[in-house]
């Protein structure tokens, strides 16, 4: 419960969260939100709402859309994920990309000759993170994300006036 | 020689960095890509994979080890991995030894495999040209590796 108030949360105005005895909230507009029970990475507490989605109350008492708490191939869960890189057979750089299928062996035709390196193991959502950074400063050519080369001078798809999300995000509150 | 692809998993960038050479220079001598092989019948060549147990990746095997038919091309791969101690804090005299080694391990087994399935054209050629090939990763000297 935000700043343990009953009531409020966060900053949010007083009474505009209704706290209900089976342990959901009604939110201001009416709508139901369920704990999940889970924290996103900046500690805020994870509900889903019944009409669908994932959400964090910020400290303003504003509904921020999150991922699914719950961890499978597609969320950014905690599960393991490995960062790698992959080289063709004559030693060119190709991509930085991300694995959950940690510890498996890649098959000689995904490897074609190259190397592949794996370059450290995190927490999927941390992975992701890095992964993002690398791309935007160092992509490879295999490297297609629409982010790939935003900070990165030499590169073709270079803008000097981007901004990378986890900083956007910290500036939007 | 269009004979036998090198590939490989290292798992840790400082793994790739001492393995990474002796790839790149058997991929020089043994992987020169040309239309036609002139070692097989219909198989495009043999393929070799290193897997370089690492401080993030660990295959807790050693040596040559499952050979198989590639899912995806007429190919017959076949694994041989490296444990940590095995690469780490080791001379290149060392290395090419040890590496020379494995690679004879998995291409006599991938050999014999081709031979059963009828694919050698010529097995004289196909051993005359491999010692010729690993004669050569004895002597040459490392290619650098690009960037970082």
């Amino acid at each position: 419960m935000g700043n343990g108030q009953r009531g409020a949360i966060g900053d949010a105005k007083e009474g505009a969260y209704t706290y209900n005895p089976d342990g959901s909230i009604t939110g201001p507009s009416g709508g139901r939100l369920t704990s999940t029970g889970k924290r996103d990475d900046s500690g805020n507490e994870i509900y889903k709402r019944d009409s669908g989605g994932y959400y964090v109350i910020d400290d303003n008492g504003v509904q921020r859309t999150t991922n699914s708490p719950n961890e499978h191939g597609n969320t950014l869960g905690n599960q393991p994920t490995e960062i790698y890189q992959k080289y063709d057979a004559e030693g060119n750089y190709l991509k930085t990309g991300i694995s959950q299928n940690a510890n498996t062996r890649y098959t000689d035709a995904e490897i074609d000759g190259g190397r592949i390196r794996v370059i450290g193991e995190r927490p999927r959502n941390k992975a992701v993170q890095i992964e993002r950074n690398i791309t935007e400063r160092h992509p490879g050519p295999d490297n297609k994300e629409s982010w790939a080369g935003k900070r990165d001078p030499s590169h073709p798809k270079y803008d000097p006036n981007y901004i990378p999300p986890h900083i956007k995000n910290n500036t939007d509150d | 020689m269009y004979m036998i692809q090198f590939g490989a998993q290292s798992g840790s960038t400082q793994a790739d960095k001492i393995i990474g050479s002796y790839h790149l220079l058997l991929n020089k001598i043994f992987y020169q890509k040309q239309d036609e092989s002139d070692y097989f019948k219909t198989l495009l060549f043999l393929s070799i994979v290193f897997r370089v147990s690492g401080k993030h990746q660990n295959f807790e095997s050693e040596g040559a080890e499952f050979l198989q038919k590639s899912a995806s091309r007429n190919v017959y791969t076949i694994d041989f991995t490296i444990p940590q101690e095995r690469w780490q804090n080791k001379t290149d005299v060392e290395l090419r030894s040890y590496i020379a080694e494995g690679v004879r391990s998995c291409f006599d087994l991938l050999k014999q495999k081709a031979i059963e399935l009828g694919e050698v054209i010529d097995e004289d050629k196909l051993e005359r040209d491999f010692e010729y090939g690993m004669t050569q990763f004895m002597t040459l000297s490392l290619p650098e590796l690009k960037g970082r």
